[in-house]
C-alpha cells in the first residue's frame, strides 16, 4: 500500500481511529453491506442527507436506526402516509389554556437523526415540509423560527417509484439529498447470518454508541481539512463538464452536486484513512451522488448513468 | 486496499481518440493528379537540364509530403464522445448527433462526416456526407449525421467515418469510429382505421384512491354528467351560477381508450398492426384522450402525460424484436 | 475549458468554389504570367485579361457564363478555343517550339478560367499555374526570377488553401499564414531532394527547344569594327575560378577562334581541315581553373593559353582552338589545366600555305612596307617583329574604341592614313605585314584579362574584354604570340579595358565621386559573385557536380541507385519524424510528474498491463499487484510517490526528481512461461 501520512489533528484524538470501530460495529448489525454502510457514514460526515431507495424489508430502517445508535444521536422515525400533514412532521402551535399562551409542540423532526420512512407515500405538501427543513436546518411555524438540532441528518427511504399510490419526489427535491443508495438483497452468506442470528431490532435496542455527537462534529470538521489538490479538482471539473456536454446524458450534474461530490470524496478519503482526496475517492462516491441527478439520454442506460460518466472521463 | 469494492461494471471502453493507428491517409483524385504533374515537371527538367524546373518539381513534391502531415494533424487527437439520437418513425431519417471533443487540440478545419469510407484514388466520391465544418480549438461540438431508418426497432448508429482534406485537398485523412448509440425507431404511423370508441371513465378511476389536488393541473370545466364523482363538482360555480359543472384535471382523465392488437386483427401482418396502433396513439394524443394499451403481456395504464405516449410508442417499437 | 458544446457551424450553401477563391487563383495565375507578358504579344496578354474579366463578371452576375444554360455561348467558347489555337499556330509557325508551346499554354489557362466552377476545375487551373511557372524558367533562371516564382508558387498554393479555408476563406492573412507554414516546411525537403536526387544528363528525348536567338559574342569572322562593337557590351562571357595561383593580367589571354583566311577586309577561319592534334611541349608552372561559360550557341570554348588537360567532350584543334562537341546552349562549367609557356615544333605545308595567304593585289602600300622591313631584318624573324612593333609604337598610332570608318583598302588606309584603331585593326594589319614579309602568321581572337572579383575571388570576363592578337611562326620556336595592341596601348593589356571606360551602369553622380563609385563597384561585384555562385551551384548542378559533392561529403563514388535509396530514406525519415511530432504534439506532456507517470504506465503496458484512461492510480496499482505479485512492491512505491506529489501536498523539486528516478529504474519484464 502507498504510504499514508498521519492525519494532522490538532486535538490529539484521532477520529480515524474510531471510524474502524464504527464500521465494525455497523457490520455486526447489517451484514455484508460494508460499502453501503460506508457510503451512509460518508454522507453523514459530509453533512448531507441520505435517500435510500429500495424494496421494503431489505433493512433500510435498520440502517437508519443503526446510524443513530452507533453515533449516539437522538433518533426519530416518521412514517409517511398519504394523509399526513406538514404539522405532523414539524409540530403544531397549540393554545395552552393554563398559560394563556400559544405553545409550540415540537414535531418528530426535532431530532438528530430522522428516518423519513417511505417518503414517497406522503403528499407533496408533507414532503416539502421535510425537505425545506432539511435545507434550512430550521423550521418556521407561525412566524417563529425554531432551530433544528445539530448534527441533523435525514435518512429518507423511498420505495421504487413504480409502486402503486406513490408521489415520486420531483427532481428539484432529489437534489437536496446528497446521496441516494440502495441496499439490495443480501448475498448468500449474509442471508444465512440474518436467518440464524439475533433479531436485528432487538440487537439494535441494546446497541452501544461508539461515539457521541461531540466526536461526530469533530470528525465532520476533520473532513473539511482533507486536502484536495488542483489535479483532483481538474478531474472533478472534467466529470461535471462531461456530464453537461456529453450527448449520453439528458441532464447533467448541478453545481450543488459538484460541491457535494468534493465534500463526499473528502469524507470517503477520511474513511479510507487518507488525508488527501484521490480520484478513486471521487469514483467510489460518485454513483451514489450522481445516480439520482444524472439522467441518461437513453433511458435503458439510466441504471449505468454514473458508470457511463466515469468511463467517459480519463483521469487527467 | 481499503476499498476493495470497485465501481460496478467498470469495463474498459474504447477510447475514441483518433490516434496514429486509427487514421488512414491517401491522396485524393486531385492528389494523384498533382503527383503526376510533379513527375511531368521532373521529366521535363531532366530533358532540358533545367535546374529551376528540377527545383519546382522538388518543391511541389515537398509540398505534397508536407500536406500529408498537415492533413493528418488536422484529424489526429480528435475524440468522439459518442452520439445520440431522438426517436423517429420508420421511414424517416434518424438524426445522430455526434459529439466531437477537441478540448486537447487546436483549431480543426473542414471536417466531414461520412457514412461510408471515402474512396481513395481516382474514383469519384459518393455524395452522402455532411457539409464540411470547422471546429474551434479546445471546443466540444455536435455534428449531425442523417441515417435512414427503414424499419421499427432500434437503429444502431452505423460506423461513421470522419474525413478531412484540409489544407490543400491533395490528401485525405480519415478515421472510423462506432459510437455506442442507437436510435429508437417507432413504427411508421399508418393505417386507415378510425380511432376506436373511447370509454367514459368510471368514478372508480383514480387507482391511487387519492383525490387529485395540489400539484395536479387544473384543466377546465365540463358540464356534470351522471356518474361524475361528487368531489369533482365545482361547488363555487354551482353556488354562483346554479350550474352543475365538474372540474377536470389532467391527471384525472375522463376519456380513456384501451388499444390492443385485438382491435387490428384484420390487418395482414404484425408491422401493419403496429403501425395502425402507433397512428392511433398519436391521434389520441392530439385529441387529449388518455390511452392505455395491452400489448402481449405488457399492460399500460391510460395516462395523459406526453411521456406516456413515448412509452407506448416505444413499446410498439420494441414489440417482439 | 468550460466552453459549452455547440452545433458545428455547418455552412448551408453548397461547397462549390466562389468568387473569393477565383480571385486567389486569378491573382496567382496573373503573377505567373507577368514575366511572359514582357516576352509575348500584347494581344495574347489582353485576351487573357479579357477572359479573366469575363469570368469575374459572371461571378458578379453581370455576364452569363458559357455553360449548359447558354448554349450559344458554349458555341462561342468552342470557336474561341479553335481561334486561339489557330492564331498561335499562325503567329508562331516556324519559330521556336518553346514560344508556341508557352503561348498555347497561356491561351489554355485563360480559357480554363471560363470553366472554373467545380473544385476540380480549380485544381486543374492551379496545376496549369505550376506549369506556367516552369515555362518561365525556359527563358531565364536568374535569382530575381526564381524568387518571384517562389512567390507565385506560394500564391498558387494559397489559392488551394483558400479552397479549403472553411470559415477563414475570407481572411487572406490566415490563408497566407497557413501557406507559409507549408512552404517553409517544404523548402528544406526540396533542397534535400535537389542535392541528393540522382541527376541524369539530358536530353531524354529530342533536342531541347532552346533559344535560337543570336548571342552576343565572338564569331568566326572578323571585320574592322566587329570586336569594338562587342566592347560596348558588359555581358558576361565566362567566369573563371582559379584553383591556386591567378595569372598576372599580361598572361590572361583567353584563346578563341583562330582566323587564317583574309579577303582583304574580312578574316575567316579558312580551310584548314586537319584533325590531328599538334605536338605541344609544355613548360613551367600550370594554372588550374574552372571556367563557367555563358551560353554562346557556338562550339568553341575559351581557355587560358594553352590548355594541357581537357575533358572528354572537348578537343583541341590543330590551330590550338578548344572546341566542344556541341554548341554551348546552356551555361557550362569545365575544369582545365593550362601552361602559359609552350612550344609547337611542326608546321605542315598546308599551314605554311594558309599562313602566307594574302588576297591578290590588295594592300600595295603595306606590302611595300613589309618588303622594306624584310630587307632590314635580313631573315631574322624576331627582328622583323620588333621592327613592326616599334613602327606601331613610334608612328602616331592611337588606340580608340571609335575608329574612323575605313572605306578603301582597310589595311593600307589604317596603316598610312587614319592610324587610329582597335585591337582587330592592329592584329589584322600586323598579320598582313608579316605575311607580306614571308612569315606565316595568323589572327587569334578571344578575350584578354578580365575583372577580378574580390568578393568571390574569381575572374569575370565580359564581352568588352574581347580581343584580337597575332601569332607568327618562328622556325625552331614555333608559333609565338605577338600582341601589336600592346605596342600602342600597353595599359590595354596590363590593366584591361576597364580603366579606359566609364564604370558600368550607375548614375553620373555616383561615378563622379570616387567613394560612391567604389561602393557601387563593390555592390556590383557582390551581386555578380552571388550570381556566379547561383550559376555554378544551383543552375549548373550537373551530374558531375553532384558526384563531386558526394565525394567531398565523403560519400565517394556512390552508385546512382544507392543515391536514389538515400533519397527515399531521407523522405521516409522526414515522414517518420513528422508522424512522431504529430503523435508527440497530441500527447505532449509539459508536467514532468505526469509524463513520468505516463512513462510508468507505458512500461507496464509493454508487459501487457494497460491502464484504462479512467482508472485511478491506486486502483491501477492494486490491479497490477493482483496480476503480478512480484511487481506489487515497486509499483506501490512509485504510485505512492506519484499520488504524494500529485494529489497530496508532497510537491517539491526533490520529490519530483526522486519520483522520476524511481520510474526510470522501473523495468518490468514479462514473466517467462514455465
Amino acid at each position: 500500500m502507498p504510504s499514508v501520512t498521519p492525519l494532522n489533528n490538532p486535538r490529539g484524538a484521532d477520529p480515524r481511529a474510531r471510524i474502524g470501530e464504527i464500521i465494525a460495529a455497523g457490520e455486526r448489525v447489517i451484514v455484508g453491506k460494508t460499502h453501503s454502510l460506508k457510503l451512509a457514514l460518508t454522507c453523514l460526515l459530509a453533512g448531507g442527507h441520505l435517500l435510500i431507495e429500495d424494496l421494503p424489508g431489505v433493512g433500510k430502517t435498520t440502517l437508519a436506526h443503526l446510524m443513530a445508535r452507533v453515533l449516539g444521536l437522538s433518533f426519530q422515525r416518521i412514517q409517511f402516509t398519504s394523509d399526513m400533514l406538514p404539522a405532523d412532521v414539524i409540530g403544531v402551535t397549540i393554545y395552552d389554556r393554563d398559560t394563556q399562551q400559544f405553545e409550540f409542540h415540537r414535531g418528530p423532526i426535532f431530532s438528530q437523526v430522522i428516518l423519513g420512512d417511505e417518503i414517497n407515500r406522503a403528499t407533496p405538501r408533507a414532503q416539502s415540509a421535510l425537505l425545506e427543513a432539511m435545507e434550512e436546518r430550521q423550521v418556521t411555524v407561525d412566524g417563529v423560527s425554531h432551530r433544528l438540532p445539530h448534527p441533523f441528518f435525514v435518512i429518507a427511504t423511498q420505495n421504487p417509484t413504480y409502486q402503486i399510490g406513490t408521489f415520486p419526489l420531483p427532481e428539484s427535491q432529489l437534489d437536496r439529498f446528497l446521496m441516494r443508495i440502495s441496499l439490495g438483497y443480501p448475498d448468500r452468506d449474509a442471508e444465512r447470518a440474518l436467518l440464524t442470528g439475533q433479531d436485528r431490532r432487538t440487537l439494535l435496542e441494546n446497541f452501544p454508541a461508539v461515539i457521541g455527537p461531540e466526536e461526530l462534529l469533530e470528525m465532520q470538521q476533520a473532513v473539511g481539512e482533507i486536502h484536495t489538490s488542483s489535479a483532483l479538482l481538474d478531474y472533478v471539473q472534467a466529470l461535471l463538464e462531461f456530464s453537461r456536454t456529453s450527448p449520453e446524458f439528458a441532464t447533467g450534474l448541478s453545481p450543488r452536486a459538484g460541491l457535494g461530490l468534493v465534500q463526499a470524496a473528502r469524507a470517503w478519503a477520511l474513511l479510507s484513512e487518507r488525508d488527501s482526496v484521490m480520484p478513486e475517492d471521487v469514483q467510489r462516491v460518485l454513483p451514489a451522488i450522481a445516480g439520482h441527478r444524472l439522467r441518461a439520454a437513453d433511458e435503458s442506460q439510466q441504471a449505468h448513468a454514473a458508470d457511463l460518466l466515469l468511463q467517459g472521463v480519463p483521469i487527467p | 486496499m481499503n476499498h476493495t469494492l470497485a465501481p460496478s461494471s467498470v469495463l474498459p471502453r474504447a477510447d475514441h481518440a483518433l490516434d496514429r493507428r486509427h487514421i488512414y491517409v491517401l491522396p485524393t483524385r486531385g492528389g494523384f493528379f498533382f503527383a503526376v504533374v510533379c513527375l511531368l515537371v521532373l521529366l521535363g527538367a531532366m530533358n532540358y537540364n533545367n535546374a529551376m524546373a528540377y527545383a519546382v518539381s522538388f518543391l511541389l513534391g515537398a509540398i505534397f509530403v508536407i500536406a500529408i502531415g498537415e492533413t493528418w494533424r488536422n484529424l489526429a487527437g480528435l475524440r468522439c464522445l459518442g452520439a445520440a439520437a431522438d426517436p423517429v418513425f420508420a421511414g424517416q431519417k434518424a438524426r445522430f448527433r455526434v459529439t466531437l471533443d477537441n478540448r486537447a487540440g487546436r483549431e480543426r478545419m473542414q471536417l466531414e462526416l461520412l457514412m461510408s469510407p471515402p474512396r481513395g484514388g481516382l474514383r469519384r466520391q459518393p455524395r452522402q456526407h455532411t457539409q464540411p465544418f470547422d471546429v474551434d480549438g479546445g471546443a466540444i461540438i455536435h455534428a449531425d449525421v442523417m441515417v435512414p431508418a427503414p424499419s421499427r426497432g432500434r437503429l444502431t448508429c452505423p460506423r461513421l467515418c470522419i474525413r478531412t482534406r484540409f489544407p490543400l485537398g491533395l490528401i485525405q485523412a480519415w478515421a472510423y469510429f462506432s459510437p455506442v448509440a442507437d436510435c429508437l425507431v417507432y413504427p411508421a404511423p399508418k393505417g386507415d382505421s378510425t380511432l376506436p370508441e373511447s370509454m367514459q371513465s368510471a368514478s372508480t378511476t383514480a387507482q391511487s384512491g387519492v383525490v387529485q389536488t395540489g400539484n395536479n393541473d387544473f384543466f377546465g370545466l365540463r358540464g356534470y354528467q351522471r356518474g361524475d364523482p361528487l368531489r369533482a363538482v365545482a361547488w363555487k360555480t354551482l353556488a354562483r351560477n346554479d350550474q352543475m359543472v365538474v372540474k377536470r384535471f389532467t391527471d384525472a382523465a375522463d376519456e380513456r381508450l384501451w388499444l390492443s392488437l385485438e382491435q387490428v386483427r384484420a390487418l395482414p401482418d404484425l408491422e401493419a398492426r403496429l403501425s395502425q396502433l402507433a397512428r392511433w396513439v398519436l391521434e389520441a394524443g392530439r385529441h387529449g384522450i388518455a390511452v392505455g394499451m395491452l400489448l402481449g403481456a405488457q399492460r399500460f395504464q391510460p395516462d395523459h402525460d406526453p411521456r406516456h405516449q413515448q412509452v407506448l410508442l416505444r413499446a410498439l417499437a420494441e414489440f417482439k424484436l | 475549458m468550460n466552453a459549452p458544446a455547440r452545433l458545428a457551424n455547418i455552412r448551408t450553401g453548397n461547397n462549390h468554389p466562389r468568387e473569393v477563391h477565383f480571385l486567389w487563383i486569378l491573382g496567382a495565375l496573373a503573377m505567373a504570367l507577368l514575366p511572359h507578358s514582357l516576352r509575348f504579344s500584347p494581344l495574347l496578354v489582353a485576351s487573357f485579361l479579357a477572359l479573366a474579366f469575363w469570368r469575374w463578371a459572371a461571378y458578379r452576375r453581370w455576364l452569363p457564363l458559357p455553360d449548359k444554360q447558354h448554349r450559344r455561348l458554349l458555341l462561342t467558347k468552342t470557336l474561341l478555343v479553335i481561334t486561339a489555337c489557330v492564331a498561335v499556330w499562325v503567329s508562331y509557325r516556324g519559330q521556336s517550339g518553346r514560344d508556341a508551346g508557352v503561348a498555347l499554354l497561356m491561351v489554355l489557362v485563360g480559357l480554363k478560367l471560363l470553366e472554373l466552377t467545380t473544385t476540380r476545375d480549380f485544381f486543374i487551373a492551379t496545376t496549369l499555374g505550376y506549369f506556367l511557372v516552369v515555362t518561365n524558367f525556359l527563358y531565364s533562371q536568374t535569382i530575381p526570377l526564381a524568387a518571384f516564382m517562389l512567390a507565385v508558387i506560394t500564391m498558387l498554393t494559397a489559392s488551394m488553401v483558400a479552397l479549403y479555408g472553411g470559415r477563414h476563406e475570407r481572411e487572406p492573412k490566415w490563408i497566407l499564414r497557413r501557406t507559409f507554414f507549408i512552404i517553409v516546411q517544404a523548402i528544406p525537403l526540396a533542397v534535400l531532394a535537389f542535392v541528393f536526387f540522382p541527376r541524369i544528363e539530358g536530353p531524354l528525348w529530342g533536342r531541347p527547344m532552346l533559344s535560337e536567338e543570336a548571342q552576343t559574342g565572338l564569331s568566326d569572322e572578323m571585320t574592322p569594327g566587329s570586336i569594338s562593337n562587342l566592347t560596348l557590351s558588359d555581358e558576361i562571357a565566362f567566369r573563371v575560378n582559379f584553383n591556386g595561383r591567378i595569372p598576372p593580367a599580361a598572361e590572361r589571354y583567353w584563346r578563341g577562334p583562330v582566323l587564317w583566311h583574309t579577303d582583304g577586309r574580312t578574316w575567316r577561319r579558312g580551310s584548314l581541315r586537319d584533325p590531328t592534334t599538334p605536338q605541344v611541349r609544355f613548360q613551367g608552372e600550370p594554372y588550374r581553373y574552372t571556367i563557367t561559360q555563358e551560353p554562346s550557341n557556338k562550339r568553341w570554348l575559351y581557355a587560358l593559353e594553352l590548355p594541357a588537360q581537357i575533358d572528354d567532350d572537348m578537343y583541341l584543334t590543330r590551330d590550338l582552338q578548344l572546341l566542344g562537341r556541341y554548341r554551348m546552349r546552356r551555361r557550362t562549367s569545365f575544369d582545365l589545366i593550362s601552361y602559359p609557356r609552350f612550344t609547337i615544333a611542326e608546321l605542315t605545308p598546308a599551314e605554311h600555305q594558309l599562313g602566307l595567304q594574302l588576297p591578290e593585289d590588295a594592300h600595295p602600300r603595306a606590302r611595300a612596307l613589309a618588303m622594306q622591313w624584310q630587307a632590314q631584318a635580313g631573315g631574322d624573324i624576331e627582328r622583323l617583329v620588333r621592327i613592326a612593333l616599334s613602327h606601331f609604337n613610334r608612328q602616331p598610332f592611337t588606340y580608340t574604341l571609335a575608329p574612323p570608318l575605313l572605306t578603301e583598302d582597310p589595311v593600307d588606309q589604317f596603316l598610312f592614313e587614319t592610324r587610329a584603331g582597335f585591337c582587330e585593326h592592329y592584329a589584322s594589319s600586323f598579320v598582313v605585314l608579316m605575311r607580306a614579309a614571308g612569315v606565316p602568321a595568323r589572327v587569334v581572337t578571344g578575350y584578354q584579362d578580365g575583372e577580378l572579383n574580390p568578393v568571390g575571388d574569381y575572374l569575370i570576363v565580359r564581352q568588352q574584354d574581347a580581343h584580337a592578337w597575332a601569332e607568327v611562326w618562328i622556325e625552331g620556336r614555333g608559333w609565338r604570340r605577338v600582341d601589336p595592341t600592346a605596342a600602342v596601348a600597353p595599359e590595354r593589356v596590363s590593366d584591361g579595358l576597364e580603366m579606359m571606360m566609364p564604370a558600368r551602369g550607375g548614375l553620373r553622380i555616383i561615378n563622379d565621386n570616387p567613394a560612391t563609385a567604389a561602393l557601387w563597384r563593390r555592390i556590383q561585384q557582390t551581386w555578380d559573385a552571388t550570381n556566379h555562385r547561383w550559376n555554378q551551384w544551383v543552375l549548373g548542378f550537373s551530374p558531375a557536380r553532384q558526384q563531386m559533392l558526394m565525394r567531398e561529403l565523403g560519400l565517394g563514388d556512390i552508385d546512382r541507385s544507392v543515391l536514389a535509396g538515400v533519397m527515399m530514406a531521407a523522405i521516409g525519415a522526414t515522414l517518420l519524424l513528422l508522424s512522431l511530432s504529430i503523435q508527440r504534439s497530441s500527447v505532449r506532456e509539459r508536467d514532468p510528474v505526469r509524463s513520468a507517470y505516463r512513462e510508468f504506465c507505458r512500461r507496464l503496458a509493454r508487459i501487457g498491463i494497460q491502464r484504462v484512461p479512467h482508472e485511478g492510480p491506486l486502483d491501477f496499482a492494486a490491479r497490477v499487484a493482483r496480476l503480478r505479485e512480484d511487481l506489487a512492491a515497486p509499483v506501490a512505491e512509485i504510485t505512492g510517490s506519484y499520488i504524494d506529489i500529485r494529489y497530496a501536498n508532497g510537491n517539491g523539486r526533490d520529490a519530483v526528481a526522486a519520483f522520476r528516478r524511481q520510474v526510470s529504474r522501473f523495468r518490468p519484464r514479462t514473466l517467462a512461461v514455465p
